[in-house]
């Protein structure tokens, strides 16, 4: 009797925890999302994984327009930090792209769902829709590192989602991410690699921050011969910054290497659009710092030269200032996230998104969480000496050629760096444009981890370049040469 | 009537002079021994799905330069194995004998196409210092028209190649699939003791003979020394010089420093043919043709269907070209043709069938070296297994008793070279680029480095 019993209550408990499975999967799918021309012939989801410590991590899942049960799954996260990936959603690689009335979504026919089910995921709480019960997104040094939070919470999102999705959990899957992902995407690697339930591929990484010292030097040089910086400054770079032909302009102790804060001041400061050179800035030349409305707006994520006494001071300045402010917004410079802004904040597509009324107004960035971000990784090496040391995942570093914010020739330093064995020499790489065949950039491969650039391509490559990037992507996942 | 007579006798001796000349050239050869081939080193220089996620690395090929490097091609077919596809002319080097090799370059890249490159022979010019490589493009007309003959060349040693060049413009349109293997330059390699003899001989035959300067060629030197001999003229001091020249250099004089590449066409209109540069490479013509039977049509099983082929370059200057017999020709085995003419012409009264070359109908890898020729295929009659080395005292007209296999495994493409001019260590190797696999032959592409004389 009491078996029986207890056989019914399994079997019982196994039917709703399917039915509860399936209930959240039911209740997240999109229906209906305004502001598309047509509903798409895919599956859609969004919602969210309920992660460690009350955080609520939100995700928008878009199955591959192409066989999604064969296609391999792709996690796409946004840097930052504190940045959403749903701007690599409507602005990168997603099905459908914001347009500028803010209103309506336009097809993409370079969209990497085109091949893939991608993973939208706005992380960490605090980011975007995401948000914890507490509302606390300040995470105070003396805890556990953020960093590893981040990672942590990343990995256990990850977990809900092939609970919620358990049919893709035998597919490929892929770790993909830009910018600040250069630190999330590896140190979250490291976590899904031991964990032999995830089908893990490899990962890919679009103008990572992978050493903050590289991208630090190489910025010089490379503002340097981009025609940025004059003679008088380059010289005196070369006096006070290096010594035997090595230069430090990260971490420089003599007090005259100061002057390279004139570099981040062109760089960063002059009104160039640090994401692409040879890109206007929209909103035209602007401050750092502003008020719009009230409303503070900060125009500076903050990963440069980090070293700098003037920096740290910088950043306390800015942290004061923003305490002064009831409203502080934090936008990636020469980004206009208007249109994002005005589309993901309407009421009918955050219902359509089931966007809990428990999280922020969305905004591309969290001031919040960027300034209270404890960064621990200062590089990413052992991350991918680790998974390169697992001989079995493929790696792909790619980069956007005229961007400074994370620029080619610090992460070519990085993965140079790493120093595994070449495979292929360096050489073009070439993509069909659909008219003719044209060099895409150059690449350099080494025993699984390839190195990519893409030609006259800002930070955010698929937006610059969607043919070059989509090809790429195809090319990575599917295993082929580049 | 008299005096040909005694031409006739004076040649008959020369012949029988040469046969042992030739006798003495081979002891000289084999100084170091009888040979007997060890496979000395091998590497894997591919592995299909390794370098550059390439689906498969196939048709190898090996050459020498002149500044002592070794150059190693292949086809690295971007996503399947197929023949047609898009594909990267891969290419590794080496400075030290084939030690150690640099990471692959991939120095032609023929983007997405649908029927894209195929190789293709790699030619050595040593009076320039040039290597080309002549490709295929769209071969197969699979979605393309025309095809194309190409060449990327290499003044540097391998370090750096031109853009391609389209032949086609020069040979008109034709389907032409170079090779596989490598293309010879008619030896311009002149002894000093030959340059001397040669210089002095023509000179004093330019101040005896009635002809005019341009006319004098060895041929007529070899007539007037003939005649000279048979009208008991006492210049000895003439004869003994011009004789070593004679059974030095080649008796098919014509093109010295010529380029001839050699391949095959279309399974339709398939057979032998070459292409000819008497400037170095920048300008080609078609050469001979041995054409198949029935040509132009549609073939059956046991047709007569030269394809795939290596020349190689006998001391007498004859050239002699190994060919796969695709639809098994009166025997599971080799075609072998000659050209006396610097591959202008393919007489079929040269043509052979070499029963002791059986094959499975495949590219095979041919070799002349000190007198010695060398042979590699899968000696199999009907499976690429068992890549053989064989080797011949006798031009090819007998092959020595005790092969050597490389690999008893599945094996397909091979192909050979050698340094010709070094010293006593290159007297000693020759060296072998092959499809090696365990269950299929297009695994992987393997170097073996021979030593000839068992390792001693």
């Amino acid at each position: 009797m009491l078996h029986t019993r207890r056989i019914i209550h399994v079997v019982f408990s196994l039917f709703l925890g399917i039915l509860g499975s399936l209930g959240a999967r039911e209740s997240d799918e999109i229906k209906f999302l305004p502001g598309v021309p047509k509903q798409p012939n895919f599956k859609q989801y969004s919602g969210y994984f309920d992660v460690a410590e009350n955080k609520h991590l939100h995700y928008w899942f878009v199955e591959s327009q192409k066989d999604p049960s064969g296609s391999p799954v792709v996690l796409w996260l946004n840097g930052g930090p504190g940045c959403s990936s749903l701007d690599g959603l409507l602005t990168e690689h997603g099905p459908f792209l914001i347009q500028d009335d803010g209103v309506s979504l336009k097809y993409n026919p370079y969209s990497w769902n085109m091949i893939a089910n991608v993973l939208y995921l706005e992380s960490p709480a605090g980011v975007g829709f995401s948000y914890s019960d507490d509302k606390k997104y300040t995470t105070n040094d003396t805890e556990v590192s953020v960093v590893i939070n981040v990672s942590m919470n990343n990995y256990l999102a990850l977990k809900e989602f092939f609970k919620a999705f358990p049919e893709y959990s035998k597919n490929e899957f892929f770790l993909t991410g830009e910018s600040y992902g250069g630190i999330y995407i590896p140190t979250l690697a490291e976590r899904v690699m031991e964990d032999s339930s995830i089908n893990l591929q490899g990962i890919a990484v679009g103008n990572g921050m992978s050493s903050y010292e590289m991208n630090d030097n190489s910025l010089v040089y490379f503002a340097y011969y981009h025609g940025l910086l004059g003679t008088r400054l380059w010289t005196d770079l070369q006096a006070y910054c290096c010594k035997d032909g090595i230069c430090d302009f990260h971490n420089n102790q003599n007090p005259n290497c100061s002057i390279s804060v004139s570099v981040q001041n062109i760089v960063y400061n002059s009104g160039l659009n640090m994401y692409n050179l040879y890109a206007p800035c929209p909103g035209g030349v602007t401050q750092r710092v502003s008020v719009d409305n009230g409303e503070l707006v900060i125009r500076d994520l903050g990963n440069s030269f980090i070293n700098y006494e003037r920096t740290r001071l910088w950043s306390q300045k800015l942290k004061g200032v923003a305490s002064l402010y009831r409203r502080v917004r934090l936008d990636p410079p020469c980004t206009n996230s208007t249109p994002s802004n005005l589309y993901l904040n309407n009421q009918y597509v955050k219902d359509a998104l089931h966007i809990s009324p428990l999280a922020l107004a969305w905004q591309i960035c969290s001031a919040e969480v960027n300034f209270n971000y404890k960064r621990l990784y200062m590089d990413v090496r052992k991350q991918y000496l680790k998974l390169l040391g697992a001989l079995k995942y493929r790696v792909l570093v790619y980069n956007g050629d005229v961007d400074m914010a994370c620029n080619f020739l610090g992460d070519e330093w990085f993965v140079e760096s790493l120093q595994q064995q070449v495979e292929v020499k360096r050489r073009p790489w070439t993509y069909y444009t659909g008219e003719s065949q044209q060099v895409g950039g150059f690449v350099k491969e080494f025993s699984n981890l390839a190195f990519l650039t893409i030609k006259g391509s800002g930070h955010m490559v698929p937006t610059d370049k969607p043919v070059a990037a989509f090809t790429m992507f195809s090319r990575f996942i599917n295993k082929l040469p580049y | 009537m008299v005096a040909m007579a005694g031409l006739i006798d004076i040649r008959s001796r020369l012949a029988g002079l040469f046969l042992v000349v030739q006798a003495l050239c081979v002891q000289v050869c084999i100084s170091f021994g009888q040979i007997d081939p060890l496979v000395y080193d091998e590497q894997l220089l591919w592995v299909s799905g390794g370098a550059g996620e390439v689906s498969t690395y196939r048709i190898p090929l090996l050459s020498f330069t002149p500044k002592g490097s070794l150059l190693a091609f292949a086809e690295a077919r971007k996503e399947s194995a197929s023949d047609i596809g898009a594909k990267f002319l891969a290419m590794r080097r080496s400075t030290n004998r084939g030690a150690t090799w640099s990471p692959t370059s991939f120095i032609v890249d023929d983007g997405s196409l649908a029927d894209g490159l195929n190789l293709g022979s790699v030619v050595v010019d040593e009076e320039t210092g040039s290597v080309m490589l002549i490709y295929s493009l769209c071969f197969h007309q699979y979605q393309c028209e025309p095809a194309s003959v190409m060449l990327v060349e290499s003044l540097d040693d391998g370090l750096s190649w031109s853009r391609p060049r389209n032949l086609s413009i020069q040979l008109g349109v034709k389907n032409f699939a170079p090779g596989p293997g490598f293309g010879i330059q008619v030896d311009p390699q002149l002894s000093l003791v030959f340059s001397i003899s040669l210089w002095f001989s023509l000179s004093l035959f330019r101040s005896l003979s009635p002809l005019h300067p341009q006319q004098i060629d060895i041929i007529h030197l070899n007539v007037f020394v003939i005649s000279a001999l048979n009208k008991r003229a006492s210049v000895s001091f003439l004869v003994i010089p011009l004789l070593t020249a004679y059974f030095c250099f080649k008796h098919y004089p014509p093109a010295k420093g010529r380029l001839v590449v050699c391949g095959h066409g279309t399974l339709e209109g398939n057979g032998v043919f070459c292409i000819l540069s008497d400037d170095h490479g920048r300008s080609w013509k078609n050469g001979a043709a041995l054409k198949s039977i029935p040509y132009n049509q549609p073939k059956q099983a046991l047709d007569f269907n030269p394809d795939e082929c290596q020349p190689v370059e006998l001391e007498d200057g004859s050239i002699v070209i190994n060919v796969r017999n695709q639809n098994n020709y009166h025997c599971h085995c080799r075609i072998v043709t000659r050209s006396l003419d610097g591959a202008e012409t393919l007489p079929l009264e040269y043509l052979v069938f070499d029963s002791t070359l059986v094959d499975p109908a495949v590219a095979a890898g041919m070799l002349q070296k000190e007198g010695v020729m060398y042979f590699t295929n899968p000696a199999n009659s009907s499976h690429r297994i068992n890549l053989t080395l064989r080797w011949s005292l006798t031009n090819g007209t007998s092959w020595e008793k005790n092969d050597a296999q490389i690999w008893e495994g599945p094996s397909g493409y091979s192909s050979m070279t050698s340094f010709p001019h070094g010293g006593a260590e290159d007297r000693k190797y020759i060296f072998v680029i092959y499809e090696k696999g365990h269950k299929n032959y297009d695994e992987t592409i393997s170097f073996a480095k021979i030593h000839l004389y068992s390792g001693r």
